[in-house]
């Protein structure tokens, strides 16, 4: 228990209130943990919400990230190949809070490194570092009712996914157990850069707009690469999460890559 | 306040928080899918010598803070290896430093566990059976009234033994009467912290009368306490404070274990590892054959009495006759004489008898010469009184004991049930079966409720007075379902503990609409007819079953065991997957996806999905690592030449589980025109239920074709397990009989992480590919590639369902490493012309290492899932050297 926590979700929901207030989506970086080293990792999280990130997803390495494209995957390959994994993930979390960034920040995670550390423990943990909630891509709400409780123990906030596909019962169930944000996949597929947004990203959005009725925000991801791909979903949604892009400039050029990009994609959606 | 009443109230307080994380609905649920807890008051009561229960806490009240210790995990395996009979655990927070992170880490040592914390309700109850207790004390002093017996109760529904501490005269009597078989009398008053040992010693000589189990607690340090705990009558004493205020409290424990004192307990039979059926009141061939076909344990005849359902011993002998081996007879008396069973014993030829009528066993019942002897006690008036009676009967010579809601004077088959409760918690004591007003469709529940050892029915059987066949094998077969649930999946996807749906959202409507479209299809005439014609036709169903030769098994040391090789070799395309790829290539067509993928390890699924795609007109795409595209070949081809694409996955170390990864995200982004095939037993419900479905036609027909070729059912069925469809293909069928399940993992180069595919016996539960289940993972959760020879073995997880049968106890999980199975690839190949995979020589070469272990009678069913021919590489260049390591 961590009651004298601020709470997670009550923070990121602040985070898209006040991008509302000043008349923008709220931008969301996502850089993997350990990737290409603990060290440019951090810094590249740090780059990010120096730069014009309301929000940070700090994604935990895993062996066999189902929901991930090919960026992504390698990335954590190469996190893993130097003892990468959730404690590392932890670290750069508690690094970042210790150079006294205080934007919210949710780790992206697959369920198997929780469960091994044991759920609560896990839970714990990442809330003592100073993390805001989670994104778990291969939890689908409700499947795991005693894991949520225990966020919400915690003050961890949870978002979970919905996708093109989704039917407006599980819409629903998507929505009442998200505390966070509600995070749209506008496409059917893995994370990656698409030369084009989907069909179609405009009206799901809109349509789980009109479903949550203003209860949490909503932001989209998966598939948004650049600026212009950006700006053009953040007429429709409350935040915008780029992640394989990111990854990839941490990878090429480093702290100093991810932060131009992270001000290029947060002054399109800002605009 | 005084300190208990803090304690108290802080504990309801932690009650009420923990509630609100997991509802008690959950935890419930969560602790009725758990397998049986180890015994606590058994090892305590039929010890040898007086037990010491060592306790772990990190401090007390009134002795302060305990030196560091290094670590509970390290101390509980101290206090094991200085031959403590029990743990006990400090779980309490506020003033003991306790938690249950410590009792888990105990939990894993192997002796029973006691959760000692200040509990006060139902709640905490089965929250210690959830962290992993065996046993959970209970406070007189803070359960006041009605309490203390609720909570009893409540740990019997757990599956704890429930140790009731009191500490004067006036709460010994209270636990009596709350029916308490497990006492603790605790020298310390908790509202003083006075401790007094004469006074409590006394009070266990008091309580030796009451057929109590009885314990000993605090200021006892020395030889002489311990001799004087045991001149009073005490099974155990619970030694915490004394142990851990010296410099190695596992050092101090060795040496006071070394003198407890030596007792006289009594004898008490192992429990048997499952519940054992027995069908009483058979009278004729078809009831006989109904109780073989339907794998009863037991076959009661009654003779020597007035009683219905009476047969001659004569007609008896001819009627046990047909059952071949298979159950065993029993002859039934009640109230007979001695002169009498002995006369029908000499008749028949039977050996195994049964007496109900007594309300005490016979005084010559010890020296009638006999095998089994069932004794039939009626329970009553207590918990105490009725584990004194069963204990009478075991030292009278009885194997097994039944216990019955009917009256003495009634004697057997009154059709009364007995308090299920009572018998939950006196045979987690003592094995004791049930018997009395069971009917197929009461069994199933009362067996949940009861756990019993034994289960037996009789009138339960009959319609219009003779026995009907349809009912015993209902009965049968619902008095073995599970109570872990790992026999049968649940309306969320899960086999007990295991399995449910890990997976992108996108993935929720696929499986959805396929859940759906299975279970209507499955019922669907229509279907079944389609697929029943194309098993027949286009597979060659049935496969046959071969029985290698007794001279070829003498030289594995075999003295008259029978071994049956299940050919699924012979099956179209050489191996048992394309069951599997028919069945849901048709299940395509019928949902009107055009498209299918399918991830493919050795080739064969691959091999498989592209022949029916090819029958049926779809297009196939199959996902295929480098690694295994490379070893593989000659299954490449065979996918080209069918039609089918063949996509390399080059990620990961391109095997198995990278074309599985593959294949969901191709599903993913294809999910609405594609349907997806997955090979195994394993992924997101509902495949682990439809493909082991699927698969289970290998297990009906083996079933059907044993019982024809025997007269009986096999002993033992095997089968090697990668995700495990051959396995759950092959055994299924046989969940509900007592035959022997046996599952053999790939050993590989040996037991390090890395060097084998064994996810059962080595692994740990976790997520991946869409379930919870077994998987070979480093301790932070990364998934670690396994090794196997054999492409279609090394997988990381396993299906779900077999991850809980082998948490349930029912699949036994066995090894064979690469050079085992090689030579016994070769082996069978010289030996009896038959060239197995290297998947399936896995589970002949563990045949043929516990074939010398077994019973000359034992019949073993092995299924032999696919042909060699794929290995052929592999074996020229592995062989030769691990022939000579085994043979070596």
């Amino acid at each position: 228990m961590s009651a004298s926590r601020t709470d997670g979700a009550a923070r990121v929901r602040a985070a898209f209130s006040s991008a509302t207030d000043a008349g923008r989506s709220a931008f969301v970086a996502y850089v993997m943990a350990g990737y290409p080293s603990d060290h440019v990792g951090t810094d590249a999280g740090e780059a990010a919400l120096r730069c014009g990130a309301d929000i940070l997803e700090v994604g935990v390495p895993f062996s066999d990230p189902l929901a991930d494209g090919p960026v992504i995957a390698e990335a954590g390959r190469v996190a893993l190949s130097h003892g990468g994994g959730f404690d590392s993930a932890v670290r750069m979390i508690a690094s970042l809070r210790e150079r006294g960034l205080d934007q919210p920040i949710l780790a992206m995670s697959y369920l198997n490194p929780l469960l091994a550390v044991g759920a609560d423990v896990a839970l714990r943990r990442l809330a003592g570092a100073g993390c805001d909630g989670l994104i778990l891509p291969d939890l689908p709400a409700g499947e795991m009712p005693g894991f949520e409780r225990s966020a919400a123990d915690h003050r961890l906030a949870l978002t979970f996914l919905v996708a093109p596909n989704t039917a407006p019962a599980r819409m629903e169930a998507a929505i009442n157990a998200s505390t966070g944000f509600l995070y749209v996949v506008p496409l059917l597929g893995v994370t990656g850069a698409r030369d084009r947004l989907a069909d179609g990203a405009t009206a799901l959005l809109a349509r789980v707009h009109e479903a949550a009725a203003g209860r949490l925000p909503v932001a989209a991801g998966f598939g948004i690469s650049t600026p212009e791909q950006a700006r053009a979903l953040a007429g429709v949604a409350d935040g915008i999460v780029v992640g394989s892009a990111l990854v990839a400039a941490t990878g090429e050029g480093g702290p100093g890559a991810v932060g131009d990009l992270v001000a290029r994609l947060s002054g399109a959606v800002h605009a | 306040m005084t300190i208990l009443d803090q304690l108290l109230t802080a504990s309801r307080a932690r009650a009420r928080h923990d509630a609100r994380i997991v509802p008690f609905r959950e935890l419930r649920h969560e602790v009725n899918a758990l397998p049986p807890a180890r015994r606590f008051e058994a090892a305590l009561r039929y010890g040898n010598r007086l037990g010491v229960i060592a306790e772990i806490k990190r401090t007390s009240p009134s002795a302060g803070s305990f030196a560091a210790f290094g670590g509970v995990a390290q101390l509980a395996h101290g206090y094991f290896e200085a031959g403590a009979a029990a743990l006990s655990i400090l779980t309490e927070p506020t003033h003991f430093g306790g938690s249950d992170e410590d009792l888990r880490a105990a939990s894993g040592i192997g002796l029973p566990v006691l959760r000692k914390d200040f509990t006060t309700n139902a709640y905490q109850v089965f929250q210690a059976r959830a962290i992993g207790a065996d046993a959970v004390l209970l406070i007189a002093r803070a359960l006041p009234g009605d309490a203390l017996r609720q909570l009893l109760e409540a740990a019997a529904e757990a599956g704890l033994d429930g140790l009731v501490e009191v500490h004067d005269q006036a709460e010994l009597e209270r636990a009596l009467e709350a029916d308490a078989t497990l006492i603790g009398v605790n020298a310390r008053d908790l509202a003083t912290l006075e401790t007094d040992v004469p006074r409590a010693l006394r009070l266990v000589e008091q309580a030796q009368s009451s057929g109590a189990t009885l314990i000993a607690e605090s200021g006892l340090s020395t030889a002489d306490d311990l001799a004087r705990a045991g001149e009073t009558g005490a099974h155990g004493v619970l030694v915490g404070a004394s142990l851990l205020a010296s410099a190695d409290p596992a050092g101090t424990a060795r040496r006071l274990i070394e003198v407890a004192p030596r007792r006289e307990a009594p004898s008490v039979p192992e429990h048997p590892t499952r519940a054992m059926v027995k069908v009483c009141g058979t009278r004729t061939e078809a009831g006989v054959r109904a109780a073989v076909a339907a794998g009863a344990d037991f076959v009661g005849f009654v003779v020597a009495s007035e009683r219905r359902r009476r047969v001659g011993a004569e007609r008896v002998a001819e009627l046990a006759r047909g059952l071949n081996g298979g159950p065993k007879p029993v002859l039934v008396f009640h109230r007979p004489t001695r002169d009498q069973v002995e006369a029908a014993i000499t008749e028949s030829g039977i050996r195994n008898i049964q007496l109900s009528g007594f309300s005490a066993p016979p005084p010559w019942a010890a020296n009638v010469d006999h095998d089994e002897l069932i004794g039939v006690l009626h329970g009553g008036p207590g918990a105490r009184e009725t584990l004194q009676h069963a204990e009478a009967w075991y030292a009278a010579g009885a194997t097994r004991i039944l216990l019955e809601g009917a009256t003495g004077a009634e004697g057997g088959g009154s059709g009364r049930t007995p308090p299920l409760e009572l018998l939950r918690r006196l045979n987690r004591i003592l094995p004791m079966g049930l018997a009395g007003g069971l009917v197929p469709a009461n069994v199933s529940r009362a067996t949940a409720i009861a756990r019993p050892a034994l289960v037996d029915a009789s009138g339960g059987l009959e319609r219009d007075g003779e026995p009907d066949p349809q009912r015993v094998t209902a009965f049968v077969r619902n008095a073995r379902r599970d109570p872990t649930g790992a026999d049968r999946v649940d309306a969320r996807g899960r086999f007990g503990r295991f399995g449910g749906r890990y997976v992108p959202e996108t993935l929720i409507p696929a499986l959805d609409e396929l859940t759906d479209a299975w279970t209507i299809a499955r019922r669907d005439p229509a279907y079944t007819a389609e697929l029943s014609s194309l098993h027949r036709d286009f597979i060659g169903r049935a496969t046959p079953i071969f029985e290698i030769p007794p001279d070829a098994l003498a030289e594995r040391g075999g003295i008259g065991q029978r071994v049956f090789l299940k050919r699924e070799d012979l099956a179209h395309t050489g191996a048992h997957k394309i069951n599997n790829a028919i069945g849901q290539t048709l299940l395509a067509k019928r949902m009107g996806k055009p498209r299918v993928i399918a991830e493919t390890g050795a080739g064969q699924h691959g091999v498989a999905t592209a022949t029916a795609c090819a029958l049926l007109g779809l297009e196939c795409v199959v996902y295929m690592g480098t690694t295994d595209i490379e070893r593989q070949a000659p299954n490449v081809q065979r996918m080209h030449l069918l039609g089918a694409e063949v996509r390399p996955v080059a990620t990961g170390n391109g095997t198995l589980r990278d074309a599985l990864n593959e294949a969901l995200r191709d599903w993913v982004a294809n999910v609405e025109t594609t349907f997806y095939v997955l090979g195994s037993a394993a992924g997101p419900h509902p495949y682990p239920d439809m493909v082991a479905e699927l698969q289970s036609v290998i297990g009906r027909e083996a079933r059907a074709q044993m019982l024809e070729r025997l007269g009986r059912l096999p002993d033992v069925a095997m089968a090697c397990v990668g995700g495990g469809s051959n396995a759950i293909g092959l055994l299924r069928p046989f969940l509900d009989t007592p035959v022997r399940l046996i599952g053999v993992e790939a050993g590989g180069r040996g037991d390090a992480l890395g060097d084998n595919a064994a996810s059962l016996g080595l692994g740990r539960p976790g997520v991946l590919h869409g379930a919870f289940t077994m998987l070979t993972q480093t301790a932070d959760g990364q998934v670690v590639e396994p090794h196997s020879l054999s492409a279609g073995l090394d997988y990381p997880g396993v299906g779900p369902q077999l991850s809980a049968l082998a948490a349930s106890g029912r699949l036994r999980v066995e090894r064979a490493t690469d050079d085992e199975a090689l030579e016994a690839l070769h082996w069978l190949s010289r030996r009896c012309g038959i060239v197995p995979a290297l998947e399936s020589a896995h589970a002949v070469a563990a045949a043929l290492r516990m074939l010398p272990s077994l019973p000359a009678s034992t019949a073993v069913l092995v299924n032999l899932s696919g042909r060699g021919d794929k290995d052929l590489a592999i074996v020229e260049q592995a062989l030769p050297s691990a022939v000579a390591a085994v043979t070596a």
